[in-house]
C-alpha cells in the first residue's frame, strides 16, 4: 500500500466533504450543538421545578367549615392562593386553580378528618401543587399528633422509634463521575457514530451515484488503497465530530453546572481529567469511530445513491443507539462480559473511567475486542471493495 | 501496446463480450464501432480492469492486466461515458488528484496541468468547480485527467458524444496530436464519420462479437461499398 496514494485519496475526500454542506451540518453543526440542546432542556426544567415550588399555588377548599384550623393554616402559609370555583373539575381544566381539597369530615378524637385531594396529574403545576398541599396537610397532621401526644403527659419522640439517616460510600468523584461519564459516553459515542457517516456515504453510494467512482477505480490506486483513504477520511471526520461534542459539552457543563440531581441533593459536576483518562477515553473513541466508519463504508458500497444508503444506515444507527438505552440500567460495576460488547465496552469503560475506578482488565478487553472488531470490519470492506458485483451495482 | 485474445465477459445469462482478439499497436487509434449495447464499453471496462474477464487474456506494454492490474493502469489513461468529475473539487483539483495517483511528483504535475490546460484552451476555468462547467469544459477537464501522467496507452469511451462541433474538433485533433507522439489510442463510438476520418483501425462490435476489423479501406473493399455507414449496415445485417 503506497502511503502517498493513501493521503492524495484522503486529501481529496477531505476537500470534498468540507465543501459538501451535508458534511459541516453533521460533522460541526450537531456536535457543537447536541450537548447544549440536552442540556438546556435539563437546566430549564430545574428552573420550572423551581419556580412552581417558589409561586404560591391557587387552591380550592371544599366545605373549609368542617376543618376551619386546616383551612386557616393552608391560607396563611403563603404557599397557597385561596380560589373560590363553582364547578372544581371545570375549573381544573381551565386552569382557574392547580388542585382542590375536600374536607370530609370534621376533627373529631375518635375518628380521622378525611381529605381528598383532587388534581390533574396531566399538568405538571397541578400535581407540583397538590405534592405541596400533600406535605402542608401531613406536616400539620403531625403538630396535631404531636399535641395529643403531650395532653396525655407522653413525649412525642414515641411516634419516631425509627430516626433513618443514610449515608452515601460513593466519592463526590464517583458520583459526579458516574453521572458525567454516562452523559458523555453518550454524546460523544453518539457523534463517533454520526461524525463520519455522511463522509462514508458519500465517499462510497455517493461517488457510484455522480459515476466517479468508476473513473477512480480505473486509475493506477489499488483498490485496497482507495478504501484506506476512504476510510481515514471518514475516520477524521468522526474525530472531529467526537472532538467538537466533547469541547461543546465542557462548555455546556461550565456554563450549566449543578444540573444533575440525585437523592434530593444537588451534586456539582467536576470533572477530573488526567492524562491516562484522556488517552483512553481518547483511544476507545478512536476504535468506536474506526468500527463505525468501515462498517458505515461496508454498508454504503451496496447502494446505488447516497439516499439508498442512508435508508440501509437507519437500522444500523438504531442498532447502534440500543447500547446507548440499556446503559442507563447498567450498575456502575457490570459484569466483566459486558466489556466485550461493541460499542457498549467503549460507552461503561469511559464511565468507569470518569469515575476514577478503572479496571485493568476492562481497559485491556474493551481495547482489544474492539480491536479485534475494527480489523474484521476493514477487512471486509477491503473485500468488498475487491467486488465488482458491489462497486459496479 | 495491447493484445487482446480470446476475451469473453458473461453477466449471469448475458455474453456481453464474446471471444474477441484484437491488437492495437503504438502510433495507432484503433476505433470500436458499434450500436449502444454491443460491448464497447465493457470491452474497455475490462482493458482497464475495472471488470474481470470470464475468459481470454489482455496485455498493455506486456503487462498482463489480470495478474498485475494496477501495473496495467499506469500505462493507461481513460476517459469514460460519463467525465467523472468531482463537481466540488476545481478543473485543477480533478486533474491534480489524478496525477496524484499516478504517483507524479509535486513540481511535474504542476507543469504538465499548465500544459494540457493551455492545450485544450481551458486555462480561466482552472480554479472554478468543476460542477459549473459546461458539458463541453468537462469533458476537456476530464481530457486532461486522462493525459496528465502521459500514459503510453489511451481509451476513450465515446470521447466526443453530445458535444458542441468546436469540442468535437478540439478532442478528434488532440487524438491525432497523441497518436503522433506514438501513443496506442483505442477508442470506442457511434458515429461512422468520426470513426472514419480518427482512426486507422476499426473494429465493427456487435452482440459483443467483433463482426469485421480493418482500415476504413479495407472494411469498404471486402464489402464492397462506398461509405462506411454502408459498410456497418453490411456487416450487422450480414450477422442478424
Amino acid at each position: 500500500m503506497k502511503q502517498k496514494v493513501v493521503f492524495a485519496v484522503l486529501h481529496k475526500e477531505l476537500k470534498d466533504a468540507l465543501r459538501d454542506r451535508r458534511t459541516l451540518y453533521t460533522t460541526f453543526l450537531v456536535p457543537l450543538l447536541l450537548p447544549a440542546l440536552i442540556l438546556l432542556p435539563m437546566r430549564l426544567t430545574n428552573y420550572k421545578e423551581k419556580a412552581m415550588q417558589e409561586k404560591p399555588s391557587k387552591i380550592a377548599i371544599l366545605y373549609p367549615e368542617r376543618f376551619p384550623q386546616l383551612a386557616r393554616r393552608l391560607a396563611s402559609s403563603g404557599q397557597f392562593l385561596i380560589v373560590e370555583v363553582e364547578k372544581i373539575e371545570w375549573a381544573l381544566r381551565r386552569g382557574c386553580i392547580n388542585c382542590a381539597l375536600e374536607i370530609e369530615n370534621g376533627p373529631t378524637k375518635s375518628e380521622a378528618t378525611k381529605v381528598v385531594i383532587i388534581f390533574d396529574q396531566t399538568k405538571e403545576e397541578s400535581a407540583a401543587a397538590a405534592a405541596k398541599v400533600r406535605r402542608a396537610v401531613r406536616q400539620f397532621s403531625d403538630e396535631i399528633a404531636r399535641q395529643r401526644i403531650r395532653e396525655l403527659n407522653l413525649d412525642p419522640r414515641i411516634l419516631n422509634p425509627i430516626v433513618l439517616k443514610q449515608q452515601n460510600t460513593a466519592t463526590g468523584r464517583e458520583v459526579s463521575g458516574f453521572l458525567l461519564g454516562l452523559f458523555a459516553a453518550m454524546i460523544a459515542v453518539l457523534g463517533a457514530i454520526t461524525g463520519g457517516m455522511t463522509l462514508a456515504i458519500d465517499a462510497t453510494a455517493g461517488e457510484k451515484e455522480r459515476k466517479t467512482l468508476e473513473v477512480l477505480i480505473a486509475s493506477p490506486a489499488t483498490r485496497n488503497e482507495l478504501v484506506m483513504g476512504k476510510f481515514l477520511a471518514t475516520l477524521t471526520m468522526a474525530m472531529l465530530s467526537v472532538l467538537l461534542t466533547s469541547l461543546s459539552l465542557i462548555l455546556a457543563l461550565r456554563f450549566g453546572t449543578r444540573m444533575f440531581t440525585q437523592l434530593g441533593e444537588q451534586i456539582t459536576v467536576e470533572l477530573f481529567l488526567s492524562r491516562g483518562i484522556v488517552v483512553s477515553v481518547f483511544l476507545s473513541l478512536l476504535l468506536v469511530a474506526s468500527l463505525m466508519a468501515s462498517i458505515e463504508m461496508s454498508i454504503s458500497l451496496f447502494a446505488r445513491s447516497f439516499r439508498e444508503a442512508q435508508s440501509y444506515l437507519t437500522p444500523l444507527t438504531i442498532a447502534a443507539v440500543l447500547p446507548i438505552v440499556f446503559m442507563q440500567a447498567i450498575p456502575s460495576n457490570p459484569p466483566d462480559w459486558m466489556f466485550f460488547v461493541p460499542l457498549l465496552n467503549s460507552m461503561l469503560l469511559i464511565r468507569e473511567l470518569f469515575m476514577g475506578i478503572p479496571e485493568t482488565v476492562h481497559i485491556i478487553s474493551t481495547l482489544l475486542s474492539s480491536l479485534l472488531y475494527v480489523v474484521v470490519a476493514l477487512r471486509s470492506a477491503f473485500r468488498l471493495f475487491q467486488r465488482e458485483s458491489v462497486v459496479l451495482r | 501496446m495491447i493484445r487482446v485474445d480470446g476475451l469473453t465477459k458473461k453477466f449471469a445469462t448475458v455474453t456481453a463480450v464474446d471471444h474477441i482478439n484484437f491488437s492495437c499497436h503504438q502510433g495507432e487509434v484503433f476505433a470500436f464501432l458499434g450500436p449502444n449495447g454491443a460491448g464497447k464499453t465493457t470491452t474497455i471496462r475490462l482493458i482497464l480492469a475495472i471488470l474481470t474477464p470470464t475468459e481470454g487474456r489482455i496485455t498493455v506494454n506486456g503487462i498482463d492486466v489480470r495478474e498485475n492490474p494496477e501495473s496495467a493502469r499506469r500505462q493507461m489513461g481513460a476517459v469514460l461515458e460519463e467525465n467523472g468529475l468531482y463537481d466540488r473539487l476545481t478543473a485543477w483539483e480533478n486533474v491534480s488528484f489524478f496525477g496524484e495517483l499516478y504517483g507524479m511528483e509535486k513540481n511535474r504535475l504542476r507543469q504538465r496541468i499548465e500544459e494540457l490546460f493551455a492545450l485544450l484552451g481551458i486555462e480561466e476555468f482552472a480554479y472554478r468547480r468543476a460542477g459549473g462547467l459546461s458539458k463541453g469544459t468537462k469533458q476537456k477537464v476530464a481530457v486532461a485527467r486522462a493525459l496528465v501522467a502521459d500514459p503510453p496507452v489511451l481509451l476513450l469511451d465515446e470521447p466526443t458524444a453530445g458535444l458542441d462541433v468546436l469540442t468535437q474538433k478540439t478532442i478528434l485533433s488532440l487524438i491525432k496530436t497523441e497518436r503522433d507522439r506514438g501513443k496506442c489510442i483505442i477508442y470506442s463510438t457511434h458515429i461512422m464519420s468520426e470513426a472514419e476520418q480518427a482512426s486507422d483501425r476499426i473494429a465493427i462490435i456487435h452482440h459483443g462479437r467483433i463482426r469485421a476489423l480493418g482500415t476504413p479501406e479495407e472494411l469498404k473493399q471486402k464489402t464492397g461499398k462506398a461509405g462506411l455507414e454502408d459498410v456497418f449496415l453490411e456487416v450487422v445485417r450480414e450477422q442478424l
